[in-house]
């Protein structure tokens, strides 16, 4: 059975239920993929918080039950996010370092609007 | 007086650094200097050995024992990291905090300016360097060029802040239209006439710009990314809203593994908050 499970309690060798695409759609991992230590740090770098496991080995996955997926993934958060952040760069990432900043800085930003709008409510 | 007459003469006239940090400077050029002279000059300013303390003890260098004398802070950071943090300490206080002009706001200023320090020395950490004596007060030094214009030229610098917010130009683009320098220039004269040392002279003018003189060029490109990176994850305000592209050649040199930002964002953000409200605190 696939299980949603947190980018830090992925561990090598867990195969990935559902193909990983980044926000351009573009594929990161495709459905089927074996995961290695790798593959975790490029995800990671991609600022992929969740990713959707076969149960492997048989064993139980930690931590599947309280880990709710849409957090860190409201879409309309995101976007605005990106918008205001590209607003100021007169960039665009050229290389794996840049964009690993450049998503590092996305989720600080994601973290600030989130943490406003609660404060809000 | 011109403009360039007035800013060589704001910076004969700038303000002396404190004598507490003279005193440790000139004490420092003697290779027989004791641990207990150094303390004993810090010792004798209250204010600064209570302060140095407070930083010596904070997250930020994650000690986990506690410091309670300056001996044993001088022991455990070094003598030149002692004198690293009397300096940040007392170049934050030399000037008021208070006024604003514009969209320019001392207490944003600083709190960028901190935040390039802690990312500066982070980076520098992940780089292997055992040595990170310059990074974090060079990271906090980076921008000075910028308070010099707003309080030896402010009348200009409200235009300068006047050109950046209406047609959004980054700042030195702006000081250079209407100073013909920008505040890394400036910076860097200031620096040297406060006779830092050349590394953080150094880092101070090509902050910007990144590693092109060949010289200090791991730390050059540290306070470069660096502030890159406050700016985007908006740690404070540097005066402008405009995020540079950094400079290629930075990465060959520092030669950063992809995830290094997405791992040490959570303990930049951690020290950020902390050290800010220890340095600003009066």
């Amino acid at each position: 059975m696939a299980k949603i499970i947190e980018i830090e309690n992925v561990q090598s060798g867990m195969v990935v239920a559902k193909s990983i695409v980044n926000r351009f759609g573009q594929m990161i991992l495709p459905e089927g993929t074996k995961i290695t230590d790798k593959h975790k740090r490029v995800l990671k770098t991609w600022g992929v918080k969740y990713v959707t496991v076969e149960g492997f080995l048989g064993g139980d996955i930690v931590n599947s039950a309280e880990v709710d997926p849409l957090e860190g993934f409201d879409e309309r958060i995101k976007n605005q996010a990106e918008e205001y952040l590209k607003k100021k760069m007169c960039w665009t990432p050229r290389n794996a370092s840049e964009t690993g900043m450049y998503n590092a800085a996305l989720g600080q930003i994601i973290e600030k609007i989130s943490k406003k709008k609660n404060d809000d409510n | 007086m011109t403009i360039i007459e007035r800013i060589n003469n704001g910076i004969s006239r700038l303000p002396t650094l404190p004598t507490v940090f003279s005193a440790i400077s000139d004490a420092l050029a003697d290779p027989r200097v004791t641990n207990d002279e150094i303390a004993k000059i810090i010792s004798g300013d209250q204010a600064s050995a209570f302060k140095v303390l407070k930083v010596a003890n904070s997250a930020f260098y994650g000690f986990r024992s506690r410091i309670d004398t300056i001996s044993q802070a001088i022991m455990i950071l070094g003598f030149n990291e002692i004198r690293n943090i009397v300096l940040a300490l007392s170049i934050i206080n030399l000037f008021s905090k208070e006024k604003k002009l514009l969209n320019f706001r001392p207490v944003d200023f600083w709190a960028h300016s901190i935040g390039v320090g802690i990312i500066t020395r982070a980076i520098g950490k992940e780089t292997g360097l055992t040595n990170l004596e310059s990074y974090f007060i060079s990271g906090i030094l980076h921008d000075i060029g910028k308070l010099f214009f707003y309080i030896y030229a402010s009348n200009e610098y409200a235009e300068v802040l006047r050109l950046v917010e209406e047609q959004n130009l980054s700042l030195s683009k702006a000081e250079l239209q209407v100073f013909g320098v920008d505040h890394c220039m400036v910076g860097s004269a200031v620096a040297e006439k406060w006779r830092l040392s050349p590394n953080i002279v150094h880092a101070i003018k090509y902050h910007q710009l990144g590693p092109i003189t060949g010289k200090y060029e791991k730390l050059v490109s540290t306070v470069h990314i660096a502030d890159v990176f406050a700016k985007m994850i908006e740690l404070g305000h540097s005066g402008d809203d405009v995020i540079y592209e950094p400079n290629l050649k930075a990465w060959d040199i520092l030669n950063l593994p992809d995830d290094v930002f997405y791992k040490l964002s959570k303990i930049i953000m951690a020290d950020y908050e902390k050290t800010v409200s220890l340095l600003l605190s009066e």
